[in-house]
């Protein structure tokens, strides 16, 4: 297992005051992230110290999650995040660990559907590559009236269309210009 | 964004089980624990004595 893992349970049956202990980096007794949900709280532990809280509503049907990422330590509840704490205390590549404890009678709160696992970030955008589509303008440009237009061909390649790639219906050049039509008059005062 | 890789599942759909186990699978984070166990399908407490957190197993 890496150091960044997780482990998520399912709230099965529940009684008011039990609690379910989700771990993770569990080497030892006094060495592990811990967060104990119970009835209207979430506390997360660095071994025996206390790190964070959060409040939060426990239901049948939660899905509890305890993740470790580098020095981030979040608790989530149906895979909204309700506490996340920075703390490097515990570093180990030891596994999760699950705990329950019942309310008031035995087997009074359980879970089912526990999974773990590890972590992984995407990679930087820098190691991506995206080769440029030819096609964005597969003509070269001319020059009329000041405005380039894409109509000129320049590869025989048959699978680049030697098209005016401009969209049907769009506004092209008409070469004529708005001139001044006003006759020369008289301005001035006494000449209006 | 990180990606959540699940490398273990356990379901809890089987039959009763004392302590959980899960073929060995999964084992006593530490002596002083007491077990869980599998009842009805769920992974419940199973030692009425043992009420706090000392019901808890690591996944080997």
């Amino acid at each position: 297992m890496t150091a960044d893992q997780w482990i998520s349970a399912r709230l099965a049956s529940y009684t008011s005051g039990g609690l379910i202990d989700l771990y993770v980096r569990a080497s030892s007794t006094s060495n592990y992230y811990r967060a104990i949900y119970g009835t209207n709280f979430v506390f997360l532990y660095a071994g025996s110290t206390f790190i964070g809280s959060a409040s939060l509503t426990l239901a049948v049907g939660d899905v509890l999650m305890l993740a470790a990422q580098g020095s981030t330590i979040s608790a989530f509840q149906n895979s909204n995040l309700i506490l996340a704490v920075t703390n490097t205390a515990v570093n180990n590549t030891s596994k999760p660990a699950l705990g329950v404890a019942f309310a008031a009678t035995e087997f009074d709160t359980g879970v089912i559907n526990v999974n773990l696992g590890s972590i992984t970030s995407a990679p930087p955008p820098s190691n991506y590559y995206s080769v440029p589509d030819s096609r964005t303008h597969p003509n070269a440009s001319r020059n009329v009236n000041g405005t380039l237009i894409y109509d000129v061909q320049t590869s025989s390649n048959p699978a680049i269309p030697p098209t005016d790639d401009r969209a049907d219906g769009a506004p092209i050049a008409s070469g004529e210009y708005p001139s001044n039509s006003r006759s020369p008059g008289k301005y001035g005062p006494g000449n209006n | 964004m990180p990606t959540y890789n699940t490398l273990f599942t356990d379901t809890m759909q089987r039959a009763n089980e004392n302590p959980l186990s899960d073929g060995g699978n999964w084992s006593l984070f530490n002596i002083t624990n007491a077990s869980l166990e599998i009842v009805s399908n769920q992974a419940v407490s199973a030692n009425a004595s043992f009420p706090g957190f000392l019901n808890i197993l690591v996944r080997r």
